[in-house]
């Protein structure tokens, strides 16, 4: 069994030297720097727990490949057993790190592209599929990060790939060798990728004709010559490098999100998974934003467990948590955090076997899962804030906590209730804040609203598998349409008299 | 005796810590017993089942033992109590 310890997986990490820009310089020692140590922490969190037996029934799975056990976020899924741990494990990850953890994304796509590259095998010959199980087995063995690479920045969203005035908007071919290929573009958006070991890369839409070199798909090792990362900022970000932490709410770990470029990065055959295969486009999109809108269902929930904690601390330190309303907040917050994971827990169980073996969850309750996460958090956000109260978004600063004139009168007047330590309340109101509008918002609200698709694009997935045909039949079934008028009693058993 | 976990996201009892004072008994050590620790109801580490047939099981599912409500502070004695006394433990 293979499984790295968090050292070594950070020490790993940091042996690739990836090309990173933050503020406009290049970051050489980025695994220590402030900005990017927390995201770092999350995955190495996806270590920690896998070493441990009391989580190891989420954390690890049994490989199909070898027969060793491995990391979860490795596994192909081979079951609908599978398919509910995964959604159980990443809400462990949640509540374990209230942030997002990152590890995710390649777990979803290798998962997609498992099938993918078997059905296409069988409908075009090609050879994808055995050279893509040799990848997996890998990432297996060795305990890998892998990131999932699917949307391009896309320019003009009214115009196809091929028509776009600067090609580089999208991740394409642009030579083919006999040794492989050469791809230039970038994907945004990109969650984990400066803490991954491997990047697959994947189309971001369903490709038509003329967008052949634009259906690609392929991984790379993440310091792949011509391969680069340009940070993403978050709100509240610069807290983290000040030189005391409080402020920072959930110092410990956060999410990323970088600009990954592909500046003629060249690819052998054996790592390339759908080359010009238009047809084949379509249905890796769907399913790895399947996967990954059902991962939601239990991420969001695990990270919705910390905030909801969060707020009734702040209710109890405040000294209002007897209050018939402050109860009925908390009763709502849990509501809609469970429902989110029932949806995550729905789309796994009704999940099936695809012809290449593996499971593959219920498109449209994962859909459904994932709809629900882009509104639900919003409102867990709003009560936690009403429950915090206004205090949350104007306390002074940790500074002013410790000043020497400052510091007796923030500490007598941030009491809440007496028995809860100032620092304490204060550290509580600063996680509720990072949670709903500093760094940790950022995976918590707005990657909810957007991550794995923007909204509209759960919409039109239920909208195309809601069966409105068979639902129209079942009313008029009910309500008679289309029948001979008859007399009520050959249809209805007639009404018996009450015995007295 | 033998401790097996779920994978603790949803955790009503302290699983850790009642393997902890399980495996601190010495007069527990040689019980042929496997302990099922499931942090809550859902049981998930038996397969949902909060009793098994199987002999020399023991179901922890919550604050249930083999499907009986248990208050947490009291597991660890109601265990010790069916492995020493071997009542209860099919």
């Amino acid at each position: 069994m293979a499984l790295k310890t968090p050292e070594e997986f950070v020490r790993s990490i940091a042996d690739l030297k990836l090309e990173i820009y933050l503020f406009g310089e290049k970051v050489d020692d980025y695994v220590n720097h402030p900005l990017i140590r927390p995201s770092i922490n999350c995955i190495a969190m996806t270590y920690e727990l896998a070493r441990k037996p009391e989580y190891e029934e989420l954390m690890l799975a049994t490989s199909h490949l070898t027969g060793a056990k491995v990391n979860r976020f490795t596994h192909i899924h081979q079951s609908v057993d599978d398919l509910v741990k995964k959604v159980k494990m990443q809400r462990l990850l949640g509540q374990k790190t209230g942030s997002c953890f990152q590890r995710c994304v390649g777990m979803d796509a290798i998962n997609a592209l498992y099938s993918v590259t078997y059905e296409c095998d069988q409908a075009k010959g090609t050879d994808y599929h055995e050279k893509f199980k040799k990848y997996v087995q890998y990432l297996q063995e060795n305990d890998l990060v892998a990131d999932g690479a699917m949307t391009d920045p896309k320019g003009d969203r009214g115009l196809p790939p091929h028509q776009q005035p600067d090609p580089d908007v999208y991740v394409r071919i642009v030579e083919r060798r006999d040794d492989g290929i050469v791809v230039r573009g970038a994907k945004a958006h990109q969650t984990g990728a400066c803490n991954s070991h491997e990047i697959i890369v994947m189309p971001t839409v369903a490709m038509r004709e003329g967008d052949e070199d634009y259906a690609v798909s392929f991984s790379v090792p993440a310091n792949a010559p011509g391969v680069f990362y340009i940070y993403g900022r978050q709100s509240c970000d610069t807290r983290k490098v000040e030189e005391n932490v409080l402020d920072v709410g959930n110092a410990q770990y956060g999410g990323q999100e970088a600009l990954m470029v592909f500046d003629d990065v060249f690819v052998p055959w054996d790592r390339v998974y759908m080359a010009g295969e238009i047809e084949f486009s379509g249905a890796l999109v769907e399913r790895f934003a399947g996967f990954h809108r059902q991962s939601y269902g239990g991420c969001k929930s695990g990270v919705g467990d910390v905030l909801i904690g969060a707020a009734a601390l702040a209710a109890d330190m405040n000294g209002v948590a007897k209050a018939s309303h402050i109860k009925d907040k908390l009763i709502e917050m849990n509501h809609l955090n469970e429902t989110l994971y029932a949806c995550g827990v729905a789309c796994s169980a009704e999940g099936s076997r695809m012809p290449a073996g593996n499971y593959q969850i219920d498109m449209l309750l994962a859909n459904v899962c994932k709809q629900n996460v882009t509104r639900f958090p919003y409102e867990i956000a709003r009560l936690a804030e009403d429950l915090a109260g206004g205090i949350m978004v104007t306390m002074p600063s940790a500074q002013d906590l410790f000043g020497e004139k400052t510091g007796p009168w923030v500490e007598k007047l941030m009491v809440g209730q007496c028995d809860t330590p100032t620092v304490d309340r204060m550290r509580i109101m600063r996680l509720i804040e990072n949670m709903t509008i500093g760094a940790g918002a950022v995976g918590y609200r707005t990657e909810s609203l957007h991550g794995a698709g923007s909204p509209q694009a759960q919409r039109i997935m239920i909208a195309r598998q809601s069966n409105m045909e068979h639902k129209k039949r079942l009313a008029k079934d009910i309500a008679g349409v289309g029948q001979a008028v008859e007399p009520l009693e050959d249809k209805v058993l007639k009404p018996t008299a009450v015995k007295k | 005796m033998k401790i097996l976990y779920c994978g603790g996201c949803n955790p009503h009892i302290e699983r850790e810590a009642l393997a902890a004072e399980l495996e601190a008994d010495e007069r527990l050590r040689d019980s042929d017993v496997a302990v099922y620790i499931s942090g809550c109801r859902r049981s998930c580490r038996t397969g949902h089942r909060l009793v098994l047939d199987t002999p020399g099981t023991l179901v922890v599912a919550g604050e249930h033992l083999d499907g009986t409500p248990v208050p947490a502070t009291e597991l660890a004695e109601r265990i010790r109590r069916r492995l020493v006394l071997k009542k209860g433990v099919r």
